[in-house]
């Protein structure tokens, strides 16, 4: 936790059993945590399960929680983070497929998708990313988390990232290029 | 000392992070800021910009009230849930070497090296996570 973690008061209050922190906590952070593990995992069930579960861990490591480098805020997407990744490589190993199946979604008759089905869109072109751009433009983009922090979260190095989120999003805007040319 | 921001640091940190300049690297944002006054520099961030709101397009559900709830339940709960499961397990043998045995008393079968971990949850035991 670094010096400057605006978490720090509230983590110290939870490590003392106050459970109104408990509830400040779970109320900013679960809505970023559990959206985290929806759009790593496709699976709303396996979200959940994720997101109560880096809670309990969170709750363990409270009372000895101690200053380091990272932010609690980065430890969260860091377990999450982790807890997605070992369910998707459970999935690999039972010969399943990674993620629920993306097909590309059917554009209504008149052409005209509806934010839902263009979501849909989305999200299958970023699941069919390869794991690390995926996961670089998910905590960047969509949990907002900064260079460093998302660095920490996946372990790599803030260059590495820029690298992961530059081809990422070259990706996808080849994908929606293609799609979009498909539709006219 | 801070680098320069150039003009195609600029379309890398674009290409990387998208338009809005708060999520680019502290150190280029105010450069950056300045730098995106410039005809061409606009230009690269409306591109980027086009790709960040077909991104947003992308929505998921809020965590419910009562799944929250449960969240912040299981705090207060001190036992896990394979920790009630053992210890139900427990009260069953219990139940049953009375039936059978006459009379043993539960709490004097329960074994030391059987205290609970701290780290005990649904998925097995869970180290720290630095």
């Amino acid at each position: 936790m670094s010096a400057d973690d605006p978490d720090a008061g509230l983590v110290a209050r939870i490590g003392q059993g106050d459970e109104a922190a408990t509830r400040l906590l779970v109320n900013a952070k679960l809505p970023r945590l559990l959206a985290l593990a929806r759009r790593m995992l496709g699976d709303a069930a396996e979200a959940e399960d994720v997101a109560q579960e880096t809670f309990l861990r969170a709750w363990r490591q409270a009372p000895r929680w101690r200053p380091g480098a990272a932010r609690f805020d980065t430890w969260l997407h860091m377990v999450t983070l982790n807890l997605c990744r070992d369910r998707l490589r459970r999935r690999r190993e039972a010969t399943l497929p990674e993620l629920p199946e993306q097909t590309d979604p059917a554009l209504p008759a008149d052409a005209a998708m509806d934010e839902a089905a263009q979501g849909r869109v989305v999200e299958a072109a970023i699941s069919a990313l390869p794991e690390r751009q995926r996961e670089a433009i998910l905590l960047v983009h969509y949990q907002d988390l900064s260079n460093i922090a998302a660095a920490d979260a996946m372990d790599i190095s803030v260059e590495a990232l820029e690298s992961l989120l530059a081809r990422g999003r070259r990706s996808l805007r080849a994908t929606f290029a293609a799609r979009d040319n498909r539709d006219d | 000392m801070t680098e320069p921001l150039t003009e195609t640091r600029f379309v890398e940190l674009a290409d990387a992070y998208g338009h809005v300049i708060a999520r680019w690297p502290e150190a280029m944002r105010a450069q950056a800021t300045e730098m995106a006054r410039l005809p061409r520099m606009r230009a690269v961030l409306a591109d980027a910009e086009r790709l960040d709101g077909r991104l947003d397009l992308w929505k998921v559900d809020a965590p419910t009230p009562e799944f929250a709830a449960r969240i912040v339940g299981a705090r207060r709960s001190p036992l896990s849930r394979r920790a009630r499961l053992w210890w139900s397990g427990i009260g069953i043998a219990t139940a049953l070497a009375g039936a059978t045995a006459g009379s043993v008393a539960a709490a004097t079968v329960l074994p030391a090296s059987h205290a609970m971990s701290d780290d005990a949850t649904a998925f097995g035991d869970l180290g720290q996570e630095n």
